[in-house]
Formats: C-alpha cells, structure tokens, sequence
C-alpha cells in the first residue's frame, strides 16, 4: 500500500492511497497516513481513486483518522471511490460522518473551506 | 606439439606425488610439533636440530611439489634440451638434481611463520575425517594445542555415523580422497541432511585436488586447507567457519522460536474457531428452517450468528462481523452474539431493530472495545403476519426469494452506520412481508468478496445470481456457494475472511 502526498498548505492536506486496503494494506499504511495526516492537524482529503479494494479494517482506519481530526476541529473526506469501494463505503454508512466527494476538486474545494463550529 | 598428459598417467603422477607428500607432512607436521614443545621446555639444541630436520623437509616437499606435477613431467620429457642439461650438470636427466631443479623450476617461496593469533572458539568440538591415522593424528593434537575438543574418525561412513550420533560437533574438517568414501560423497551427503546440514565442513587436500576442492565448495564445503597445514591458515579458516555457524545457529534459535509462536498462534485461533463454532445455533426444523455453513478464514474473520425464537410468534435471526482477523476479533464476536442471544441490553425491546442497534451501538463503542467496530444484520420475523422487521449496520444486505421460481430476490438492507464507530446515530428499520415459501440468505461479506486469481473481485450481483439459478428445493445451496466461492478465489489459500452464510425457510 503505497500512501502519495499530493499538495498541502497551511489549509488543508491532499494524500492519496494506491493498493489494496485490506488487513496487510491497513497494517502497512496505518502509521504512515494517521502519522502525518493526523500530525498536520487540517482538514485532509484522502483520495480513493487508486484504491482496488476496501475491507471493514480499512473503514476502521477512516473513522480513527476522522476521529483524530475531530478532536482538532478538522475534517477527513474520502474523494474519488471506484465504484466497488464506493459500494463497501455506502453498506458501512460511514457517508454520514465522514463525506464522501466522486469529485477531487470538489473535495479539494470543500477541504479549503470548510470548518467545523 | 604440447599435448596434455593422458589421463592414466596423470593419475599414476598424482598418486606418487600423493604418496610422497603424505609421510613428508607428517615429518614436518610432527617436527613443528615437538619443535613447540622443545621451545616450552628451553631445549635449545632439540630445537634447533628439529629446526634443521623442519627446514631440510620443506626444502624437499618443494621439490616434490615442483618436479612430480603431471604438466611439469610432461614439460620435463619434452624438453628439447633435456639431455643438454644433464650434460651442463654433468647427472643424467632421470636423476635431476637440485642445481637441475634451480634452472628448471622457478623459485618457491617458503612459508614465513607467522605468530598465533587469539581466537574464541569456546572449546568447539571439531571432527577430524582421515584415512591417514597419522594425518588425523597430527591435525587432532595441534587442534588440541589450540584449545578445540577432538573427535577422530579414520573414514567417511565413520565420520557419517559419528555426526548422526548423540555427540555435537561444530565442525567438521574432511579429507577428499578417502577409500571408503570420498570427502565429497560424505559432504553432499551431510548438505542433503536436514538435521546436519548447518554444521560447517572445510575440505582437506593436497594442492593437486584443487578441482575436487572447488567441486566441494560449489556443493556447500565452507572452506579448505591445504596440505601440509599452515597453522595460521588453520585458525583463521576455522574460525571464520565457527562465526558462520553461530550465527547460523542464533538464525535457527531465531526460526524456531518464531515458528513456536506461530504454531501457538495457529492453535489458539483453531481453538477460538472452536469455541466459536460451539456458540453457534443448531439447524432448525419447523415452521421456519435453518441451514449454515461457517468456514473461518486462517487468521479467523471475526463473524458470529444465531437466531431463537423469542416467543411462539416471533423468531429472532442476526449475523454479525467484526473488523479485523485473530482471536481479539472473535472475543469481540463472541460477546455481542452473547449480548444478542441472551437479549442482554437492559431497558431494551429486541424486537425493535432499531433500539437493539442503537443500544448496541453504546455497549460497544469502539473506544472501549479495542477500536474494533462490528456489522450487523438483525431480524425480527413474526409467524402469525409474516412480517419481517429488519435493520442492518454497515452490513451487506440480505437476499429474500419468494416462493416462485426463478424470482428477483429483494435486498433486505438499511442505511445504518456500523456498530460501535460513533457514539449516537439514528438506526432505522424496514419491514417487509415474507410470503410461505420463501428463502432468506443471511451472510456476511466474506461470502463474496472475493478475489480472483486474476486480480478481480467477485460482486454482490454474482452471488445473487447464483442463488437465484438454484433449484427452488435444493438441499446443497450452501454447499455450492462455498463450492463456487472456492472456484472464483482459486482452489489455493486460505480465504481473506470468514465465510458465512445462513438459509431461512419460512412455511
């Protein structure tokens, strides 16, 4: 599982993962992506699109990251899902506390604007 | 022309030059020795005449080495000018003498001594292999000298027999020509054997079994030495072999502690699968029926399901999968199904959906559950109306088949956020009616979630196919999901998650 950094700022953070996010694709970015992510403290997009498979252990990570930001007042948003992990990500009903944006630029614009009161 | 000898007398030219060369090593590995010995006792004169006797011995192993070459002989008897040379000397050519030598051969460089050096070994225990009883002698008692325990044996079946028995030895040093068997024989035979293959062998030879040597090493020989032996050669050859063989032995300590563990951890979750499948409910008969199959994945998926009737009209049906894989998951898994089978949530109405999954939501919240979060399908099916309240959290939905052949099965699902990731939420619940006939396959995610061989992932869509083409009364439809299953993933490896699934027949 490969964890790429696409753009950050003072605003927000854009990573993407490429690979499976199975038990040993989990196992392999988890400290990479929570570490940095979650270290930079902005509102983060995480970016879906190179993602072939998504298991209930890479769910889990999403909700650990998006509970960490919350602490800090920041948001995750999952952008861009093939249709099979958009599948899984709606079964989970995660949709309701962590967005979900087809669209990068929209979740970028999102991420750039957003705030949590 | 300057033709290679032939094979025969290469062979009678190395045999001599063998024989020669074996008793001068001795002479000479002896004279050092006693030369050591009179040094120790401050015998001077013995010294310095096993000085002479060492010096004059050296001086005619080069010689041997020199002149009884099988290129060499050939060179020597095609030499032109050999009888030229004879009479330059004034000797006759078949009794060369040294001066004849000095112009012939080039000069041999003598062996400088070099101090001992210091090395660990902590007393190892080294396995002498010689047909020579003086050669194995010899090497024994200088070995001793250094410090090591030894072990002789006098041939290759000996040498075999001693390494099978009880007695440890940390290296062997093994003769290439021997009799009964030869040196090579006995190294692949030790290299092809699981329980002595980590123990080092460095090859004993002569300079003339060089070809052998290289054969030996590219078998597995850590090292050789060459005759007569060099004492520094000697230290530092088995010494580095001993280094080798201690990490070898810490890398094997190493590998098999790992697989203790891992053969505690396989067994510990094929006893948390048991336990498991030992809270899992019997088939039932009667108005509603029930078939299952549960296969755990190797590293056990975390799933767990039941179903009772809670009174006489109301029949109580849930499967449940946790995140993750091992034995943290199944305690998990375990838990909930108790909390749902024992209708443990105070103040709750299990046949409400949506109150058993909030609560459940609460009881189980992630932080204080290992940050593990499970999935739910949880159903409330009443006899008398034939209805069927159902909610399902983050769960794959179920598939109802109505009574008619070949029909479209409904999806049985809500939108509810899994169990235990965020603390509120609201949980909704659907109803629907479920017509006398009909099936309903509960199941958890592992039933198609499937990878191919070729990368590609089997669909929700297909194992509902699959279920609609089955013979409305087949007894086996579980049994071909799994069969199918197996097929799509590939008849090789384990699966990634549990596999289970659950049919209700409703009459």
């Amino acid at each position: 599982m490969e964890l790429k950094i696409i753009e950050m700022d003072d605003v927000y953070t854009h990573v993407s993962l490429v690979g499976r996010l199975d038990v040993v694709g989990a196992l392999d970015v988890d400290n990479k992506l929570s570490g940095f992510v979650v270290a930079r403290k902005k509102n983060t997009v995480l970016e879906l699109s190179d993602v072939s498979f998504l298991g209930s252990i890479g769910i889990r990570l999403f909700i650990n990251i998006a509970k960490a930001l919350g602490l800090e007042g920041k948001r995750l948003i999952l952008a861009n899902p093939r249709p099979m992990v958009k599948e899984v990500l709606d079964a989970s009903g995660i949709g309701t506390h962590i967005p979900i944006e087809s669209d990068v630029e929209q979740a970028v614009e999102k991420a750039r604007t957003l705030t949590i009161s | 022309m300057n033709n290679p000898p032939e094979k025969p007398v290469h062979d009678a030219v190395a045999t001599l030059r063998h024989d020669l060369r074996t008793p001068l090593n001795q002479i000479i590995g002896y004279s050092e020795l006693l030369q050591e010995e009179a040094a120790d006792a401050g015998q001077a004169s013995t010294q310095a005449d096993l000085g002479r006797i060492l010096s004059a011995s050296r001086h005619l192993l080069e010689m041997i080495n020199a002149v009884i070459e099988p290129g060499q002989i050939q060179l020597l008897k095609e030499l032109p000018d050999l009888k030229n040379l004879g009479a330059k000397t004034g000797t006759n050519p078949t009794l060369l003498t040294k001066t004849d030598l000095e112009i012939i051969l080039p000069k041999i460089a003598v062996e400088e001594s070099v101090e001992p050096t210091t090395i660990s070994h902590d007393a190892a225990t080294v396995l002498v292999v010689d047909d020579d009883p003086q050669n194995c002698d010899l090497l024994a008692r200088r070995l001793v000298q250094e410090g090591y325990r030894v072990v002789q044996t006098y041939g290759g079946n000996e040498a075999l027999a001693k390494l099978r028995s009880d007695q440890v030895i940390d290296v062997v040093l093994l003769d290439v020509l021997m009799p009964d068997r030869g040196g090579f024989e006995v190294l692949v035979e030790i290299k092809n054997d699981e329980k002595l293959r980590h123990i080092p062998v460095i090859m004993i030879s002569a300079l003339d079994q060089l070809e052998s040597v290289v054969r030996c090493i590219q078998n597995g020989a850590d090292d050789y030495l060459g005759k007569p032996f060099n004492l520094t050669f000697l230290r530092a050859r088995l010494g580095a072999s001993l280094d080798r063989k201690r990490l070898r032995d810490q890398e094997q300590r190493t590998y098999l502690a790992l697989k203790q563990t891992q053969e505690q951890l396989v067994t510990e979750l094929a006893e948390a699968e048991t336990y498991v499948r030992t809270q899992l409910p019997k088939p039932l008969a009667g108005k509603v029926s029930t078939r299952w199959e549960f296969i755990s994945s190797s590293s056990l998926g975390g799933d767990a399901f039941g179903y009772h009737w809670m009174d006489e009209n109301h029949f109580c049906l849930y499967l449940l999968d946790v995140c993750g894989h091992g034995v943290g998951a199944a305690l998990l898994s375990i838990s909930a199904l108790n909390t749902l089978s024992g209708q443990a949530l105070p103040g709750v109405d299990f046949k409400n959906p949506t109150q058993v999954l909030a609560a459940l939501n609460e009881a189980f919240s992630m932080e204080t559950h290992n940050n593990m979060y499970f999935t739910l399908w949880y159903g409330i099916y009443h006899i008398g109306t034939g209805e069927l309240r159902y909610a399902s959290a983050g769960h794959p939905p179920s598939l109802l088949f109505g009574p008619e052949a070949g029909s479209e099965p409904a999806q049985l699902r809500t939108k509810n956020l899994f169990i235990g990731g965020f603390p509120g939420g609201n949980f909704v619940t659907a109803t629907c009616t479920v017509k006398p006939g009909s099936r309903l396959y509960v199941f958890s995610d592992g039933v198609y979630e499937i990878q191919r061989p070729d990368g590609s992932m089997m669909r929700l869509s297909e194992l509902s196919d699959f279920l609609a083409a089955q013979p409305v009364e087949s007894a086996t439809v579980l049994q071909d999901v799994w069969k199918m299953v197996r097929q799509q993933h590939g008849e090789d490896g384990a699966l990634e998650d549990d596999f289970s699934i659950i049919e209700f027949r409703f009459s």
